[in-house]
């Protein structure tokens, strides 16, 4: 090959890196700014995401409680403090970091965005407890405030996050809920479980294993230094105090009643609904079907292997999986009162 | 509102979000609950139910389908009597089908060369394009306007819900939902009706996954390769009498296997990409109903039959086209089938089959059906797409000249069972999923674990036998 095919062919190859580097929008620079632009908005959003739960807390963020939240140096979370003290987000004050009003909506509207995010996988795409938050932390940044509006309407405007957290309204409102950490409540009481934390997702893991679940009815029988013993009605749970200081419960009126659900049912019992114990698609493919609260409903007959369940309800003959006849709480009803539907 | 000005459109939204925060969790229930008795009482006020008669005919019914003990072998008996039904069914309108298309083609043959058409003009038109079209549509029709009508006075009576619901168990402990028992028995007549009916799956994570598996049901394209070698492997060891049932008995043989297939890919889906809890799962069980015949007539044969065949026939005609160019081209004395095939050699015999094998698969990526004649055709060096009447032929052709064994046979009958889905059920795929990214898993997820287990079981073969 002579000098002059060289020389075409460099060039074009040069004009094609440079169509690869400086494409508008599609190019590798244009992708690398806007990578960075979003790494940075993360940035200052988990950073405010922290310093807003320090408050809630009573206490104040620090640069070293930011740069331990953030895994970054003392020096780079100084920086970012500074930076978001130039856009009107923070002010520095001598015992810690203060949200400025914006700061406070903005952070407001971030964990809006998370925990509808949480309740969407929890609800829409079944995902487990404990993986809901890792997911919802990392897509939380990448919603505009009108696709928030668009998945609060689409939800059914929940109030609380699958955790049990409330969630902050378009206008910036965030309920408070009054709970304790079960390590703190009296042996002996009744409680419902109204909150499990969702941060290290390893301790929640730990707590959904043993068997806590929101709107649980529980009662501490013994607590020891190694374990914390709970009476849910049917039977003993157990749990190591670090991870019973992340469950929440509120005071119960009246004594720990197990819930009756319809799965326990025997061909040819009966019972009534009193209520249904899941969110979301499942709750609205129940009351699609008739299964309200008040409607009878009869077991017919089991499946080949013992599952799934037929149930005679409202006529119709409908089957259900353990697991939705385990979320529909119901009141037995003797077999006289079956054969006459309401 | 204490002031008299009109409300303004922030104040209404201000306070309706206040109201909504003010409600019990429980109002949407209310709601439901409301409009259910209000049917209810228009129900009792129009509709007279006489006395219910003791345990009624349904209920007993409903005790011996879903029993423990019968429940699933009346399942699979019933399957094998809908194939043998097919099989021996669609033979005569099959045949009488191809002698009138193909003596068609003749006739137009003979026309095109009275007018003095080039002979390459003739060749794609007729011997490529048309045979090709002909060919799917003799396959294809007669199995598919007996077999969709049985499947849907089985829907009609009522019992593809318990079959589903008989299923359900499987499907759980795999991760996936019930109602893929639906999806795919309706795979049985066409991958892409199949994927179409995963609508009826409303968990988007389910839905996906029935998708996904839902090509490890043979489907009616599939099916004349899966008759075939049964017959030459299988039912040839047995006496005349009962060929047609053993014929039968090893495509049940083969769907068993796809069955279990799609149990493991979706239970691996479901750990790992499509990780997730199972979702609700409801499935309504209607009361056992006379079927209707003018609806089943009008679903099986104009919904599903025409619709599908229609699909088939305008993938088929190109297909046809490029069999007759591969193999009228020639290159330095060889067809390009012939070249491509030999190409592809050594990677056939690394599963199990050979470079003809998978040179008619790649061919019949727009129809399956067209799978076996374009291995004949290229077996013979024919010019066009052939078919072997008489059973003797065909076993001299495949086990004598070609080296077929009994590894072949499997191996093609596990690559007919596991390989891609063909174009349309990938474009349906893409259509119902919206997603490239979906469409390509599904389309070459299948490919590899076709690739993988015909090469284990080769490799197997060969090393223990």
């Amino acid at each position: 090959m002579n000098a002059a095919s060289w020389f075409v062919l460099l060039a074009l190859a040069a004009g094609a890196v440079a169509l690869v580097l400086l494409w508008p929008r599609r190019g590798l620079l244009d992708r690398l700014r806007r990578a960075r632009r979003l790494a940075e908005r993360v940035r200052i959003e988990d950073a405010l995401k922290h310093i807003h739960a320090r408050e809630q807390r009573g206490t104040l963020a620090t640069p070293e409680s930011l740069a331990g939240k953030l895994s970054v140096s003392v020096r780079q979370a100084l920086e970012l403090i500074s930076a978001m003290e130039e856009g009107g987000l923070v002010q520095s004050t001598g015992p810690g970091v203060l949200l400025s009003p914006t700061g406070h909506r903005t952070a407001l509207r971030v964990i809006r965005a998370h925990r509808l995010l949480e309740r969407y996988l929890a609800d829409e795409l079944r995902l487990p407890l404990e993986e809901l938050h890792a997911t919802a932390d990392r897509r939380e940044h990448e919603l505009s405030e009108e696709e928030v509006d668009e998945l609060e309407a689409q939800l059914g405007y929940p109030q609380q996050d699958p955790h049990g957290d409330p969630i902050p309204t378009s206008s910036g409102a965030l309920e408070s809920v009054e709970s304790t950490a079960l390590t703190d409540w009296p042996v002996g009481r009744p409680a419902r479980v109204v909150h499990l934390e969702d941060e290290p997702a390893e301790a929640l893991a730990g707590i959904v294993a043993a068997g806590f679940a929101l709107g649980m009815q529980i009662e501490v029988r013994r607590i020891s230094k190694e374990r914390l013993v709970v009476w849910d009605g049917e039977a003993e749970r157990e749990l190591a105090p670090v991870f019973a200081s992340n469950v929440f419960v509120t005071g119960l009126p009246h004594p720990v009643r197990p819930p009756q659900k319809l799965s326990s049912l025997e061909p040819g019992q009966a019972g009534r609904i009193i209520a249904l114990r899941c969110e979301g698609l499942s709750r609205r493919r129940l009351l699609d079907l008739g299964l309200t609260p008040g409607t009878l409903v009869e077991c017919s007959f089991p499946g080949p292997m013992g599952e799934p369940t037929a149930y005679r309800v409202r006529g119709a003959l409908i089957a259900l999986r353990r697991e939705q006849g385990d979320e529909i709480e119901i009141e037995p009803v003797s077999a006289a009162g079956a054969e006459r539907p309401s | 509102m204490a002031t008299n000005a009109p409300p303004t459109a922030g104040d209404i939204l201000e306070s309706a979000e206040s109201l909504r925060r003010g409600l019990d969790v429980s109002f949407r229930d209310e709601i439901v609950g409301a409009i259910y008795e209000d049917a209810t009482a228009i129900a009792r006020a129009a509709v007279r139910t006489g006395r219910r008669a003791e345990p009624t005919w349904d209920a007993k019914l409903d005790r011996i389908l879903t029993s423990r003990i019968w429940g699933i072998p009346i399942m699979l008996l019933g399957l094998a009597a809908v194939f043998w039904i097919t099989i021996v069914g669609a033979n005569y309108p099959s045949q009488a089908i191809a002698t009138v298309l193909f003596g068609l083609e003749d006739v137009a043959v003979g026309l095109f060369d009275s007018l003095g058409a080039p002979w390459w003009l003739t060749g794609f038109l007729w011997r490529g394009v048309y045979r090709g079209l002909a060919w799917v549509v003799a396959v294809m029709l007669p199995p598919m306007a007996i077999f969709f009508p049985l499947f849907t006075i089985l829907e009609n009576l009522g019992y593809l819900p318990r079959a589903a619901f008989n299923m359900d168990w499987l499907f759980k402990r795999v991760g996936a939902h019930g109602k893929q028992a639906l999806t795919m028995s309706m795979g049985f007549g066409c991958n892409a009706a199949g994927v179409i009916a995963c609508r009826v799956i409303d968990s988007p994570r389910e839905r996906l996954i029935a998708i996904l598996t839902n090509n490890f049901v043979p489907c009616n394209g599939r099916f004349p390769t899966l008759i075939l070698l049964g017959i030459v492997f299988v039912s040839a060891a047995f006496p005349p009498s009962v060929s047609t049932f053993a014929a039968a008995g090893s495509v049940l043989a083969v769907v068993v296997v796809g069955v279990l297939f799609t149990l493991l890919v979706s239970w691996a889906l479901s750990r790992t990409v499509l990780k997730g809890e199972a979702s609700s799962f409801t499935l309504e069980l209607p009361p056992y109903r006379r079927p209707n015949v003018g609806q089943i007539l009008y679903t099986s044969l104009i919904d599903r039959t025409l619709f599908v065949l229609y699909r088939a026939v305008i993938m088929a005609a190109p297909a046809g086209g490029v069999i007759w160019l591969l193999s009228n081209v020639f290159v330095g004395g060889d067809s390009l089938a012939a070249l491509v095939s030999g190409s592809l050699d050594p990677l056939g015999r690394a599963v199990g089959l050979d470079g003809v094998i998978l040179l008619a698969y790649i061919i019949a990526i727009p129809a399956n059906e067209i799978v076996v004649p374009t291995i004949l055709m290229t077996y013979t060096g024919a010019g066009m797409m052939i078919e072997i009447d008489s059973l003797t032929e065909l076993q001299a052709l495949l086990v004598g000249e070609q080296g077929w064994t009994l590894l072949t046979a499997v191996s093609l009958m596990l690559f007919s069972l596991l390989h891609n889905p063909c174009s349309t059920t990938i474009w349906t795929i893409y259509k119902e999923t919206g997603s490239a990214k979906w469409t390509t898993i599904g389309a070459l997820m299948p490919l590899a674990i076709a690739f993988i287990v015909c090469f284990l079981v080769a490799q197997g073969a060969r090393l223990f036998l």
